[in-house]
């Protein structure tokens, strides 16, 4: 080793240094939580399906009195929900969710669009759906179909309906599943989301489906 | 002087490439590993399990929510058939045996028979179909059901995919009629995700408890921590 080799002055971290090294560090340790979260598959909040097929078409007149089709919607997202007008819970908590997770989703918002079928098509007149559905987005379409029609396409979205009657002032109430479906932009059904996913959770579900 | 510090930001830089290297080749082949050894299995989720309203031997009401939360395996049937039922319902009762024998289920399984004849499918044939091929005590419960005939046809051949010819429905059964079908079997999960689809030969009762336990394993490990492997198996496509 030689003498000017030993002679050099002996190296030490400033607190300038040593704080801008407490920051890198800081931001590493808060980086890597963040950096697997983004590297780690996607936590769905439904169901992701692998259908081979594609979901199956429909046409149902909407609330505004016009042919609606499900393959209209090819390029966008589409979330079926089968429910009521007079439903007393499930619908609306789920229609808000609904409206909450389009909300979120901000401008890809635009690309998903909400079909309710109603599944009490004998009450759920036009202009009934048509005051309800407004009440949670002017964006969602309300569709209806006879009886007969409505459940040869619940059946085939994993569905049932039945009326119960009840002493409620409501009339009778209508038992029914009450998941959402998703389609993709391609027209195959890709999720199946239980009810009491939160609008968060659908938001980040959606934005799955937007972006894959 | 100002060439030496040069090289050292370049030394340091090249450092990071290193480490940047080295993380990007341990995630590729963190997710290479995952896709050639699989260390997590799973079945494919292939479609919605059709909705449905029936009545059971017992005139019960018997819904797909009913079934929610519970592993089925669906077939479909008739009470008068003659020869093409016979090989099904002896696959079933296979299959009965071999699940009260495990230990292994997590969750509750059951068998389920969809009578393609509602018309003469009541609660009385449906007894006797039970009585017969059915475990007489056993804690794997196998429904017999039947319901609308326009229902049965919505659920059997627009949700399942399966289609049956029903001379009664067109009005010209004659006497002792039968019912021409292709017999199937579907799996489902307590989703109402049909998981496993069988014709008559396929369904080989291993193969079947293989399935079944798949979807065990799934149940019980994919809560927390392990779900990440198991949606990870679902992308990844890791299917038996």
């Amino acid at each position: 080793m030689s003498a000017a080799e030993t002679n050099l002055p002996k190296k030490t971290l400033g607190w300038p240094k040593l704080l801008a090294a407490l920051v890198i560090l800081a931001i590493l340790l808060a980086g890597i939580p963040l950096l697997v979260k983004r590297l780690q598959p996607h936590q769905f909040s439904g169901m992701l399906l692998q259908s081979p097929d594609k979901a199956a078409d429909f046409t149902l007149m909407s609330h505004d009195q016009q042919e609606v089709s499900l393959s209209d919607f090819r390029g966008k997202v589409v979330a079926i929900y089968f429910g009521y007008v007079s439903c007393p819970d499930i619908c609306p908590v789920t229609l808000a969710n609904l409206r909450l997770a389009r909300n979120l989703l901000g401008e890809q918002g635009n690309d998903v669009q909400v079909l309710m079928i109603t599944v009490d098509p004998e009450r759920d007149t036009p202009e009934i759906m048509a005051e309800f559905i407004a009440h949670f987005d002017p964006t969602f379409i309300g569709l209806s179909g006879d009886l007969n029609q409505t459940a040869e396409i619940a059946i085939q979205y994993g569905v049932y309906f039945e009326k119960q009657e009840t002493s409620s002032v409501l009339g009778y109430l209508v038992d029914h599943t009450a998941t959402v479906m998703v389609i993709d932009p391609d027209g195959y059904l890709r999720l199946v989301i239980p009810f009491g996913t939160t609008g968060k959770e659908m938001a980040a579900d959606l934005k799955y489906i937007l972006e894959h | 002087m100002a060439a030496s510090k040069f090289a050292q930001n370049e030394q340091k830089l090249s450092g990071w490439k290193s480490w940047g290297l080295v993380i990007l080749v341990l995630i590729l082949g963190s997710i290479l590993t995952f896709k050639v050894l699989e260390p997590v299995k799973v079945l494919p989720r292939i479609d919605l399990s059709p909705g449905f309203i029936f009545r059971d031997q017992f005139g019960e009401k018997k819904t797909n929510e009913y079934y929610r939360g519970k592993i089925t395996v669906i077939n479909f049937a008739f009470t008068n058939c003659k020869e093409s039922c016979a090989a099904t319902y002896e696959k079933m009762s296979a299959l009965q045996t071999a699940l009260q024998a495990s230990t292994s289920s997590y969750i509750q399984t059951m068998l389920i028979t969809i009578s393609l004849d509602p018309q003469r499918d009541q609660a009385e044939q449906l007894i006797a179909a039970s009585e017969a091929y059915s475990l007489p005590k056993t804690v794997i419960y196998w429904d017999f059901l039947s319901g609308d005939v326009i229902l049965t046809r919505y659920v059997v051949e627009g949700g399942f995919g399966l289609p049956y010819f029903n001379p009664a429905e067109n009005g010209n059964e004659g006497v002792d009629y039968q019912i021409e079908f292709e017999p199937r079997f579907f799996l489902v999960d307590g989703w109402g995700i049909i998981r496993a689809e069988y014709n008559t030969e396929e369904f080989e009762v291993e193969q079947v408890m293989s399935d079944i336990n798949l979807l065990n394993q799934e149940y019980q490990y994919s809560d927390g921590p392990g779900r990440m492997a198991y949606e990870a198996a679902h992308l990844f496509g890791c299917y038996p």
